[in-house]
């Protein structure tokens, strides 16, 4: 198991850390802890993985279990201000990017959990199938979510 | 901007280089399970050495200051073990089940946290309060007056702390339940 286990860390780190990181509003941090969290559970229930779904799947299952279990933590994190990062004209293209995705964690942090949740799987590029199984909806009701989440956060970011 | 351009800078975010090594988290985990278990063996021993304790002296029957004591140990060892188990109940919820489920099983979990703040705990401060009102009997007639007032007054300024930092874990707990209720 734990040869398989090594393997799936290694595969899945970078993917899950991506999408704890959204949720806890881009603190490197708390997103490493979360990730971390994230494998202990991996790491716990390796046995009990029935290949119904592909691993991936069963992970962000995890992941995203993992990430409101967060909620009771008290999440104090120094808000990123939206001035300060549209005022800067002087930065270059990378910092573009970055400051985007700064905007964009801001963005996804004022969604509910739920919304949160969603939207992170989509942003992952996850077909709406996985998402629906992920969360336990409908696919047709996620296929409503998704649309209505995915027009308030680009009215959000733009 | 388009939802595409969104996704676009989302996926361009630069992947993790450093992969943290996990062998230390597992070593942690291990020494983890032992302490819990170290706990509930600790907690089940002392409840059981109390009950024995009480029943061995006949507290029942004394009505005097270790029945007091008694009550303010036992109220504590309670809350305790209550703690304890709520902890193990929310590690408890299955990680495996869909996002939704469970969110229901956590929003259950914050509802029975919710029954123990406003049932249990007052009448466990109640039995607390009981407890040292029998043992401020037998201060004030064997202490001398200015050492049962720093009794009182230590234990009225403790209560207080103590019941602020309940009132302020309670008022968390309602607001994990409504963002909850409301995701």
């Amino acid at each position: 198991m734990s040869q398989q286990f090594t393997k799936i860390y290694q595969e899945h780190y970078s993917k899950v850390h991506r999408l704890c990181l959204g949720y806890v509003n881009g603190d490197e941090a708390l997103a490493k802890d979360l990730a971390q969290d994230v494998f202990i559970k991996v790491w716990e229930h390796l046995g009990a993985f029935q290949q119904k779904s592909s691993i991936g799947t069963w992970i962000y299952r995890i992941t995203v279990n993992v990430c409101l279990l967060f909620i009771r933590k008290n999440k104090k994190k120094k808000k990123i201000s939206f001035t300060e990062i549209k005022d800067d004209t002087t930065i270059q293209e990378e910092n573009d990017t970055q400051n985007r995705l700064q905007q964009m964690y801001a963005c996804i942090h004022k969604l509910k959990e739920t919304e949160r949740i969603i939207i992170l799987l989509v942003l992952e590029d996850l077909p709406q199938k996985e998402i629906a199984e992920i969360t336990g909806h409908s696919h047709q009701n996620i296929r409503v979510l998704v649309h209505r989440i995915k027009e308030k956060l680009t009215k959000c970011v733009s | 901007m388009e939802f595409k351009d969104i996704q676009n800078t989302w996926q361009q975010q630069a992947e993790t280089n450093t992969l943290p090594d996990f062998e230390p988290v597992k070593q942690q985990l291990s020494n983890l399970r032992k302490k819990q278990w170290i706990t509930q063996v600790i907690l089940g021993i002392t409840g059981i050495v109390l009950i024995a304790f009480f029943f061995y002296i006949s507290a029942y029957n004394t009505n005097g200051p270790l029945l007091g004591m008694l009550l303010l140990i036992g109220v504590i060892v309670v809350r305790v073990f209550i703690e304890v188990r709520s902890q193990q109940k929310l590690r408890k919820i299955n990680v495996l089940l869909s996002f939704t489920e469970f969110k229901e099983q956590l929003i259950a979990y914050y509802q029975k946290r919710k029954i123990l703040a406003f049932r249990v705990i007052p009448i466990l401060l109640i039995i607390y309060n009981i407890g040292f009102i029998i043992m401020s009997y037998y201060f004030y007639q064997y202490l001398s007056r200015g050492f049962f007032y720093y009794i009182v007054l230590s234990y009225v300024i403790s209560f207080i702390v103590l019941f602020i930092f309940i009132r302020k874990q309670v008022l968390n707990e309602l607001e994990i339940l409504k963002k909850l209720q409301e995701a």
